[in-house]
């Protein structure tokens, strides 16, 4: 039941991407959806490094502490996490093994890419069901981490994020990026 | 059936399918063949937001990749040179030295040839130095900081080790705790640099007749020139083995004290580059937590079926001693780092760590091992890692790379099995700072 909703909402945003693809173009696309990602890791980013700091200072002057920074900041690891996870699909960054890879020509490769693509985005689509079980379950006898917010809220982006990836993953299948992974890592 | 399904995943894997779905995929078919929910997977994985050390790897990473944008690598290479230049060959030192530390910050070895070596390729040439020669000292050089604090690849192997032990008793002083393994790294990794540099001191007397001799008197332009950076060091070693830090806080104050001082202080990365900066950052991140937790899950799916139980009962067929055991765990690991990159090598972990215990290593010992083993493993020729990263960074044929690496690459071999034999090396200091006396066997 699950995977069948899902399978629809992803097919949405497929053509959703489609329709911008053609609209925008390629590259003023590529810029927003980067501008995006930035704004987003520097806030989570300024979030944890600020919380932690503050929690550091408190510690070490004033022996005291705010109960709910660290198992807040354990959680944007969590967010942060999958928002990398996103981004390394979407640039072919992911940690693999290229040694086969590296020798085939474009013509081999491409199909190849292609294919695993897929198989990704069907593993990602299975581990969001399980992440939709599990949610279930943290629903009805999860504990509030910190602040009262319900464990399930922030353990949802296991859920959002698994169908992300599927998504992007079959991003992927249908417009493989032509981005070496090696001479991405040469750029860095 | 099982048959199948493995090689259909072996068969991904080597077409470049992302490791972490790999993992995930053969946990959750294992588990489903037992009929346990493909939940249990994601139980794992929602660990990420329990463990506080995971704080650290997005924390460091972060300031690694602002050292990396910044004049941090030219202000290192002109502190190290005017401290040892009056060494004939010191150059080779310099580059060695420089890359320990820039590789101990930022963890991915990729990172420090592609940062340090277009600055020390063209000097070390310039200075007499043979292109072969030079081009196999920076590839050696792109992981040797791995032993050093705080690298990432040693908090990983902490973290991945105790969820592997917990539930084992440990004898006392031995648990992987990332404190101990940060001392247990010093020695073996300075010995590292110690060994390299008697070879490098033979070629430089050959190559480079005459010392530096601006060396100590560009000193104190150069120590004033990196005033900011220097502490750095002292801070993050001294607030934890001071007690005033964790682990988890001195890679929060590393993160701050680098983002205040390259882009308050030295202002070499502008406001505008920040946001690209954390992007890169964090796809590595992203990237080394999903497939950490992915290998956690497959795991406990290996332990649940008592995997590891039946390798050992296998290898204590065929391995009589410690001393061919931890003969053939060399061999094996350096297999796998010639295949993998760091983060992907912590899945043997789990499978080695029974075996380890059984034969009576101290797993702060294997840690040790364990890297240094990785750290050459990405030199061995055909696969290993950094082979082709310098073959791409400086133009050269990948065959080149691997003739010019082969000396360091038996040099390290033989230091390695001195790492290896002699664990009293490794656990001196730890075991200096914890106040026991008598080194176990």
């Amino acid at each position: 039941m699950f995977l069948v909703v899902l399978g629809g909402i992803v097919a949405l945003g497929l053509a959703a991407h489609a329709l911008l693809l053609r609209r925008v173009g390629a590259e003023r696309f590529g810029r927003w959806t980067s501008q995006i990602e930035g704004i987003l890791f520097c806030v989570f980013l300024a979030a944890m490094l600020g919380l932690s700091g503050l929690q550091i200072v408190l510690r070490n002057f004033f022996h005291g502490g705010v109960l709910w920074i660290d198992p807040l900041v354990r959680s944007l690891v969590l967010w942060v996490a999958f928002l990398g996870a996103l981004v390394a699909t979407s640039h072919a960054r992911h940690l693999h093994i290229d040694v086969v890879r590296r020798l085939m020509s474009p013509r081999v490769g491409i199909p190849v890419d292609r294919i695993v693509s897929a198989a990704s985005a069907v593993c990602c689509a299975l581990l969001a069901n399980g992440a939709f079980i599990y949610l279930r379950d943290e629903y009805r006898h999860g504990v509030s981490p910190f602040l009262r917010v319900p464990s399930w809220a922030v353990q949802s982006i296991l859920l959002w994020g698994f169908a992300l990836l599927c998504y992007r993953f079959l991003v992927q299948a249908i417009w493989p990026s032509r981005v070496h992974p090696v001479s991405v890592a040469m750029d860095a | 059936m099982s048959l199948l399904i493995a090689i259909v995943l072996v068969v991904l894997a080597l077409f470049s399918t992302p490791l972490f779905i790999i993992l995930a995929a053969a946990a959750m078919i294992a588990f489903a063949r037992e009929g346990i929910s493909s939940s249990a997977v994601i139980t794992q994985m929602s660990q990420l937001s329990a463990q506080p050390i995971l704080i650290a790897i997005p924390m460091f990473t972060f300031a690694g990749y602002l050292f990396a944008e910044s004049g941090t690598p030219q202000r290192l290479v002109r502190l190290t040179r005017s401290l040892v230049g009056w060494i004939p060959g010191s150059l080779a030192l310099v580059a060695m030295i420089a890359c320990a530390i820039f590789t101990a910050f930022t963890g991915g070895s990729g990172v420090t040839i592609v940062a340090m070596g277009g600055l020390l390729m063209p000097a070390l040439v310039s200075e007499g130095f043979k292109k072969q020669y030079s081009l196999g000292l920076l590839t050696t050089s792109g992981s040797l900081g791995f032993l050093f604090p705080p690298s990432l690849p040693l908090i990983l192997y902490s973290y991945v080790a105790s969820q592997a032990a917990s539930g084992l008793t440990l004898p006392e002083g031995t648990a992987p705790e990332i404190n101990r393994l940060f001392l247990a790294g010093l020695l073996p990794g300075i010995f590292l640099i110690v060994v390299l540099s008697v070879f490098a001191f033979r070629q430089g007397t050959r190559a480079q007749r005459l010392p530096i001799r601006e060396g100590l008197r560009d000193l104190w332009p150069a120590v004033k020139a990196a005033a900011w950076e220097i502490p750095l060091p002292f801070i993050i070693l001294g607030g934890i083995y001071g007690g005033k830090l964790t682990v988890t806080e001195a890679a929060t104050v590393t993160a701050i004290y680098a983002l205040v001082v390259e882009v308050f202080i030295y202002r070499d990365i502008s406001w505008k580059k920040l946001p690209a900066i954390a992007v890169e950052a964090m796809t590595l991140v992203g990237a080394i937590l999903l497939i950490l937790e992915a290998a956690l899950g497959f795991m406990n799916f290996l332990v649940d079926a008592q995997i590891p139980m039946l390798i050992l009962d296998w290898v204590r067929g065929i391995i009589t001693s410690k001393f061919t055991f931890l003969l053939a765990l060399n061999a094996l690991l350096l297999v796998v780092g010639s295949l993998m990159e760091i983060f992907s090598a912590m899945i043997v972990v789990p499978l080695i760590i029974p075996i380890a215990l059984e034969y009576h290593v101290n797993l702060v010992h294997l840690g040790i091992i364990f890297l240094t083993n990785l750290e050459i493993g990405f030199l061995t020729p055909p696969f290993g890692l950094n082979l082709f990263i310098s073959s791409f960074r400086f133009k050269r044929p990948v065959t080149e790379v691997y003739r010019s690496t082969l000396p360091f690459l038996l040099i390290l071999i033989i230091a390695l099995l001195v790492i290896t034999y002699w664990p009293a090396m490794s656990l001196w200091l730890p075991h200096l700072h914890e106040g026991v006396s008598a080194v176990p066997p």
